[in-house]
């Protein structure tokens, strides 16, 4: 019932907020204000951005977007240089030039200019919803649209003093403007710090990137729609999915998995959050000192199916 | 023996699905290839790359080879190609790595971009050691992962994956083996539908356990999502799922999930977003405590002024959850508010400060030996960051603490970490970097056994300190120390609760124009476990490498 109202309510209030928005509806915002204005004359090609622009053209044709916009078939607007950097003809305009120069716009002109394509699988409503989009990231944060030719961008690495136990990097993804964990690790700092620790998931390593558990843009729903019978761990943790007969409930109501692990790294065995039966006292309280088995809860050998049994519940066998 | 013919017969499905994915993207391809101008010529890149270690080991190799050690005498580190457009239209990678008594780790993929269709896969395999200080047979992990995405034009989209997994893996005692295996067969079809964003899967996932000891399951899953902007600035978004879980000789168990976000942007620096969101559980097998319903409504208001930015959020969380006994409901319900101020503070300096409390009303009974509830009944977080970044410098600090309350059980758990950080370019080719981090934890509580929970609470710190100089753009030298520590009561004396890790790296670097390189490391690292002292090593790591690519 209360799920109704606060639908109810939600409805309410957006067609209310709708309707009063309906009513100073104005002109798109730059930088879609471009595209709207535009003719088809004003779009002048490709060709006639390389006599100035010579590099950035050569290096369009690396990107995994030239494919997409060489198609003749598009409207002028999403073909080529003009379809992310608005029409070539304004631009040329002395007196009052015009175009979509990333590097000086905020993110969220940047982003706008993105959706205008990517919209179709990530509406813009997803995307203002994302952490990454209210914490003012912009796409080009992470994604570079003019990448060097495949094989030669690789530069001497001397980053090693802040990696030192990097055993095998995976090859950086295309759009991407360099190897996935050191770009998420620029602005997390104390996420990838915990990567130091001794028990860690083998991120440094290179066996793990961080887009295998976290859903960067909301358009990666679609691949952990599975991950979310029992959230992203299971995916790999497959034998700790249940149903079980005799449940453990974090699953259901806490935190989950995080009740008791610490994903990204900690300084106790097995990921766990405290040490030894510290972990289990902290809710059992009163197992604290009467319920003493010499070792923890599990490797005493007795609680040994601690994520859930289908036999005993009280987890002493699976 | 049916399970092996159940995955037969699931392989034959899968491969006939992806069959006729083809055929149908395919048929797609001859109606609709786009006319583009002639494709970039793929190129072949072998690489190769061969490393000699020796280990100079004296302790515990149980605990040396734990995490990311490097492989032992001549080793494989890297052998493979990729081979592929300059558009990414093609691609296809190998990558073998192994040594004759360490891990083994093969795998490929390919790509390919063929007018409206992709198609991709990719295998992987890999044998590894668990980390015991005897012998147990190798583990075994392989991975299959196919799909086909195909335009079908109008914006619309259909991919087809198919994936398996097979994991045989084997621990020390009492944990028993694992022999697991996964299939995953995914449609999903997604487009546009009436100016907003419509889409429909089904996912079919099964999961079988060779040992036995957990029964076998079957999940298929249904979902559909329809988003669209309602009004100018007003997005919203539905979704709907249903997932039936079936496990032989059990009552099938189902889940169903409905909700809605949407964001506002009430004005061009301000927005809110929210969404409620509701799922019903049906799990007749289980016998526990288990929830049977969970409503969840939240929303943030954002505001962006010209160098600031501030969140506030609201979350209602409400759970209806049968008791142990099945005898009863009860109806815990949380609510959460969070904010986040974030400013620009001068040229290069960010600083931003976040904190929020989650307050739990309706604690459930317990029919535990303590009928007090198990749940925190208030949580707070504080959280304060600040960096700077100038031309040849950044620094970061970051101060969290997180205070965690059982108000029936009176026991108060807090922890606090802070971590600070710098690089700094002191000239040209020599680069400095440093971070330290120091976590502690703190349990107490007026009465009961809370008193004595603290000392299961360890602090620990680390911290990591480097330097690197470039000679020239292809010679370099680095040098890394590494420090982990503990610092644990541990009343009861376990192995693994009090350690310090001390880790040197030195290493020197030659990487010619070509790509290939050549580097040679020294690592005298030690692992000092004060419990048990057969735990700890010392290792004089000695590496030599090369790597080419042709």
């Amino acid at each position: 019932m209360r799920l109704e109202t606060i639908v109810l309510a939600i409805g309410m209030v957006s067609l209310v907020a709708g309707a009063a928005q309906q009513n100073r509806q104005s002109e798109p915002k730059f930088p879609l204000s471009l595209f709207a204005k535009a003719t088809e004359d004003d779009y002048i090609g490709s060709e006639s951005c390389a006599p100035c622009h010579g590099e950035q053209v050569k290096n369009f044709k690396y990107s995994g977007h030239a494919s997409y916009s060489n198609n003749p078939k598009l409207a002028h607007g999403y073909q080529g240089c003009e379809s992310c950097h608005g029409p070539g003809k304004f631009h040329l305009d002395e007196d009052n030039p015009e175009n979509i120069a990333y590097s000086k716009i905020t993110p969220k002109e940047i982003n706008a200019a993105c959706m205008r394509c990517h919209g179709e699988t990530m509406s813009a409503g997803e995307w203002h919803s994302t952490a990454h989009a209210q914490g003012n990231v912009s796409c080009t944060s992470c994604h570079q649209i003019h990448p060097k030719p495949f094989g030669e961008a690789e530069k001497p690495d001397i980053s090693g003093a802040s990696n030192p136990t990097v055993v095998a990097k995976p090859a950086p993804k295309k759009l991407l403007k360099s190897e996935e964990s050191k770009l998420c690790a620029d602005c997390h700092k104390s996420e990838a710090a915990q990567f130091r620790l001794n028990s860690h998931h083998p991120v440094p390593e290179g066996r793990l990137e961080c887009s295998d558990c976290h859903a960067v843009h909301p358009t990666n729903k679609s691949r952990k729609d599975m991950k979310s019978v029992k959230g992203a761990c299971v995916s790999c943790h497959a034998e700790k999915a249940g149903p079980f007969v005799y449940e453990h409930d974090m699953g259901t109501i806490g935190d989950g998995c995080a009740e008791c692990h610490r994903a990204h790294g900690s300084h106790n065995p097995e990921l766990l959050k405290s040490f030894s039966r510290g972990l289990c006292a902290q809710c059992h309280t009163e197992k604290a000192t009467t319920h003493y088995p010499g070792r923890t809860c599990w490797t005493a050998g007795c609680h040994v199916a601690m994520h859930g049994s289908n036999t005993d519940p009280n987890f002493l066998k699976r | 023996m049916q399970n092996r013919h159940q995955e037969t017969v699931g392989w034959k499905r899968g491969i006939l699905a992806l069959a006729l994915a083809v055929g149908v993207a395919g048929a797609a391809l001859a109606q609709d290839e786009p006319e583009q101008e002639e494709p970039p010529a793929p190129k072949f890149v072998p690489r190769l790359k061969y490393s000699w270690t020796q280990w100079g080991l004296r302790g515990s190799d149980h605990m040396f080879r734990r995490y990311g050690t490097p492989a032992r005498g001549f080793v494989l580190t890297d052998l493979g190609y990729v081979y592929a457009t300059d558009d990414a239209r093609y691609q296809s990678d190998l990558t073998v790595r192994g040594g004759v008594d360490q891990d083994l780790w093969v795998g490929g993929g390919a790509s390919m971009r063929y007018g409206t269709t992709r198609f991709e896969g990719a295998y992987r395999t890999n044998e590894y050691y668990d980390n015991v200080p005897f012998e147990i047979p190798i583990s075994k992990r392989q991975e299959f992962d196919g799909r086909i995405v195909q335009s079908l034009g109008q914006g619309v989209g259909l991919q087809v994956r198919f994936a398996q997994e097979q994991k045989d893996a084997y621990f020390a005692g009492p944990r028993e083996a694992e022999h697991i295996r996964t299939r995953t067969t995914d449609t999903s079809l997604k487009g546009k539908l009436l100016g907003g964003t419509v889409g429909i899967g089904y996912t079919d996932y099964r999961y079988w356990d060779r040992t036995n000891a957990e029964p076998d399951s079957e999940v298929q899953r249904w979902t559909a999502q329809y988003g669209r902007e309602l009004l100018r600035g007003l997005d919203l978004q539905a979704n709907y799922s249903h997932s039936r879980i079936k496990q032989p000789g059990r009552e099938d168990s189902e889940i169903e999930s409905v909700g809605m976000n949407g964001s506002y942007r009430i004005g061009e620096r301000t927005d809110l977003t929210f969404g409620v969101h509701r799922d019903k559980i049906d799990l007749p097998t289980v016998r526990t405590a288990h929830a049977q319903e969970r409503m969840q409504f939240n929303s943030r208001l954002n505001h962006r002024g010209k160098d600031w930015s501030a969140q506030v959020s609201y979350r209602h969380k409400e759970v209806e959850r049968i008791r142990k006994d099945q005898s009863f409901v009860d109806v815990p319900i949380w609510d959460s508010v969070e904010a986040k101020f974030q400013t620009k503070v001068g040229p290069g300096m960010r600083a931003s400060v976040r904190g929020g409390f989650t307050h739990l009303r309706g604690w459930p009974v317990m029919n535990t030996t303590d009928p007090n509830p198990l749940f925190w009944t208030d949580t707070r977080f504080a959280q304060v960051k600040f960096d700077r970044t100038g031309d040849t410098y950044a620094f970061y600090a970051i101060l969290d603490h997180r205070f965690r309350k059982n108000d029936a059980r009176l026991v108060d758990l807090s922890t606090t970490s802070g971590t600070l950080g710098a690089t700094w370019d002191v000239g040209p080719g020599v680069s400095l970097f440093g971070e330290v981090v120091r976590e502690t934890a703190k349990v107490s509580g007026t009465g009961g056994d809370a008193a004595n929970l603290d000392p299961y609470f360890p602090s620990s710190i680390s911290g990591a300190f480097g330097v690197s100089y470039a000679f020239n753009p292809g010679f370099h030298a680095t040098a890394t120390f590494t420090h982990v520590g503990t610092n644990n009561d541990n009343p009861m004396f376990e192995p693994g609760g009090n350690y310090r890790g001390r880790y040197l790296t030195l290493g020197l670097t030659h990487r010619a124009e070509n790509g290939a390189e050549f580097a040679v490391t020294y690592a005298p690292w030690q692992y000092e476990d004060k419990v048990l002292s057969s735990l700890g090593y010392n290792a004089s790591v000695f590496s030599v490498m090369g790597k080419v690519r042709f």
